[in-house]
């Protein structure tokens, strides 16, 4: 959910979005859009040699008309998408949407059928030029089972180029990180699912690249695990450019600056996370119950729906019995999300109606329930493979 | 698999040494030595038959063995270099922090050298009972042990080149192994119809134990010819894997 007590941190929605329009019937080229992540280019990455072939510095990752084809399926479908140096962004979308798979190009693992791919500059593919420099969790590659942590983590080192003095410590640091410096003789086979995800994203890690392309990273992690694993996120934000996949979307809400939403292969919507909340002509007032005068008074009984219905700024309102919030919608050419917040709240205040929030737009999950999935859950299209 | 192997050779190297004292006992020496000089000149012609006469048969008898089991151990060995890490993805790790073409010639280099390991491990053993047991002088041993240890290398880098391009298909390591096997058996009938017919006698040149002759050859000529030949397969096999794996998706 959006942050409800925090509406005015939130920017005001960028114009870029039409209102009203959907965005899933708008042509790829236009859905494209630059993701807007707040966050400076890294200055920190410096230490390593900013080899930039072309291209302004701060787009880190940069797909161009990307598709990506199995057979008769398609799993990525004309994507267009620019990604910040420096940013978090996540890639949200249901099971089977093409989150992995736009992974594994920018990864070098598959090849796209058609498009192309930049990684700070590079085709993916090129390894030596991004050895060391982009570091990549993938969502089902297996530990070698009879390799040791240790030696699994120092080998990649070692095939990072890291001197030999020097992998062992590296290896071990970048375990320490991830909470794992027991499993250092522990076979890789030996490990538990959440132990080998955690091992998997130490060696992401490894060498502090500049890129960290992420695979759901917490999927399967306990409670703990996952906190520390977003806590390490955090840390790493702004100092290199982090692409995340999560099912959690509260996670990604908190952790992102940017995302896109993919639905069935396609982008169906992609902008800072600001944009992606906020974008609709929504204000959401989160009520509490009241104990009024004639007794207690549940939240929906305590709102005077046709009087916040009358107020000349708001074009219509609905009472959310779930989350008990009043949806209130406006016409973004008539006045502004503030506006409509100011006179929604002076309202209510003088009802005496008890506010416990009240937030811009829709949080990201509510944005990615309406985008995706209303012809099913992403399944369905295998059998319509056109 | 590599210890059953070994134990396999020894086996065969004892009822081998077992056969020569049981021979030694009822026959002369030189009726011995007679009917081995008949039995290779039969095999390998004339000169060439007189030129390995010199050869302590045992250590003969362990590179025809090695040499005939080279595509066993080859596929048995090989099959799931790189299936085995294809099938969970585990080649992921390694793809993006070296060349594919570096990591397909590690996979290649890697096998040759385990094979040529377990091959000389088994002939060490072969020579050290020869010399302790069968009479045979420790220079002729080492000397001509290593000489025809020499002649398996060219020959399995061939069937370990084929091995890793065939294995590099698949995902599915046991699909893999089967293929290596069939492929193996092909090039097998291919070999033999090049050695018995006339015509297609080029068909032989398929099969890379048909230059296990060649190498024993007196003349250097067609030593160096029989060696290069098995070495330009296994570069063709190991180039045209490598350049199809790094197309490949992995
Ligand atoms: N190797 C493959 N062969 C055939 N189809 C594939 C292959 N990999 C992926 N697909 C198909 O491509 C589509 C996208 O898959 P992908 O793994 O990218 O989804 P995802 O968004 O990562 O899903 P999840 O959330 O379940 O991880 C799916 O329909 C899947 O069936
Ligand atoms: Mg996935």
């Amino acid at each position: 959910m959006a942050d409800e007590a925090s509406a005015e941190k939130i920017d005001p929605p960028p114009s870029s979005e039409k209102p009203g329009e959907s965005k899933k019937e708008a042509p790829a080229s236009e859905r494209s859009s630059e993701a807007t992540a707040e966050s400076k280019a890294p200055e920190s990455s410096g230490d390593k040699p900013k080899k930039k072939k072309k291209k302004s510095a701060e787009v880190a990752v940069r797909l161009r008309k990307v598709s990506k084809r199995f057979g008769a399926k398609i799993a990525v479908d004309d994507i267009t998408l620019q990604i910040r140096a420096g940013s978090v962004f996540g890639l949200i979308g249901p099971n089977g949407a093409g989150k992995t798979t736009t992974f594994s190009m920018l990864s070098g693992f598959l090849r796209p059928t058609s498009g192309s791919l930049e990684v700070l500059g590079y085709d993916p593919q090129q390894t030596d030029m991004l050895r060391s420099r982009v570091g990549v969790l993938p969502q089902d590659a297996i530990l070698p089972s009879i390799e040791k942590v240790g030696e699994f983590l120092t080998t990649l080192a070692r095939l990072q180029m890291v001197p030999a003095s020097e992998a062992e410590g590296l290896a071990r640091s970048v375990l320490e990180e991830v909470d794992g410096r027991d499993w250092w003789r522990v076979k890789c086979g030996a490990l538990s699912h959440g132990m080998a995800k955690r091992v998997q994203l130490a060696q992401a890690l490894l060498g502090n690249p500049d890129v960290v392309l992420l695979d759901e990273p917490t999927a399967g992690l306990d409670p703990r695990s996952a906190y520390e694993v977003r806590q390490l996120i955090k840390k790493r934000k702004g100092r290199c450019t982090l692409i995340v996949s999560s099912h959690n979307l509260q996670e990604l809400e908190e952790i992102c600056d940017a995302a896109a939403i993919l639905d069935r292969g396609r982008l169906i919507a992609s902008g800072s996370m600001n944009e992606l909340t906020a974008s609709t002509q929504e204000v959401h007032v989160k009520i509490a119950p009241a104990p009024g005068k004639d007794g207690y008074r549940s939240a929906e009984q305590s709102v005077p729906m046709g009087k916040v219905r009358e107020l000349p700024v708001v074009s219509h309102a609905d009472w959310d019995d779930e989350r008990s919030e009043l949806v209130v919608h406006f016409d973004r050419q008539k006045s502004d999300a503030e506006g409509v917040i100011a006179h929604v709240l002076w309202l209510l205040l003088n009802e005496k109606v008890r506010v416990s929030g009240v937030s811009k737009g829709k949080g990201l999950e509510a944005r990615v329930m309406d985008l995706t999935g209303d012809e099913g859950d992403g399944y369905e299209e295998e059998d319509e493979d056109d | 698999m590599a210890v059953l192997t070994l134990l396999g050779g020894v086996g065969v190297a004892l009822v081998r040494l077992k056969v020569e004292q049981l021979n030694a006992g009822r026959f002369s020496p030189d009726d011995v030595q007679q009917l081995q000089s008949a039995l290779l000149v039969k095999q390998y012609g004339d000169e060439q038959g007189h030129y390995l006469a010199s050869v302590p048969p045992i250590l003969l008898g362990m590179l025809v063995l090695t040499v005939w089991l080279s595509p066993l151990l080859v596929s048995v060995l090989g099959f799931d270099a790189v299936a085995g890490e294809m099938q969970h993805r585990t080649v992921r790790y390694f793809t993006m922090r070296t060349r594919r073409v570096s990591y397909y010639a590690g996979k290649f280099f890697g096998l040759w050298l385990v094979v040529s390991c377990i091959t000389l491990a088994l002939h060490l053993f072969v020579w050290t009972l020869a010399v302790l047991r069968g009479g045979v002088s420790s220079s002729a041993a080492f000397g001509w042990g290593f000489h025809l240890w020499l002649v398996t290398l060219p020959i399995s880098a061939a069937w370990c080149g084929f091995a890793t391009i065939i294995g590099s298909q698949f995902k599915s390591p046991i699909l893999s192994l089967m293929v290596t096997f069939a492929v193996f058996f092909v090039l097998f009938v291919l070999g033999l119809v090049g050695m018995v017919s006339e015509s297609a006698y080029w068909l032989g040149y398929v099969y890379p134990n048909t230059f296990e002759d060649w190498m024993l050859s007196p003349h250097a000529d067609k030593v160096a010819k029989g060696a290069a030949i098995c070495i330009a397969w296994a570069a063709a096999a190991t180039g045209a894997g490598a350049v199809l794996f790094a197309r490949k998706d992995v």
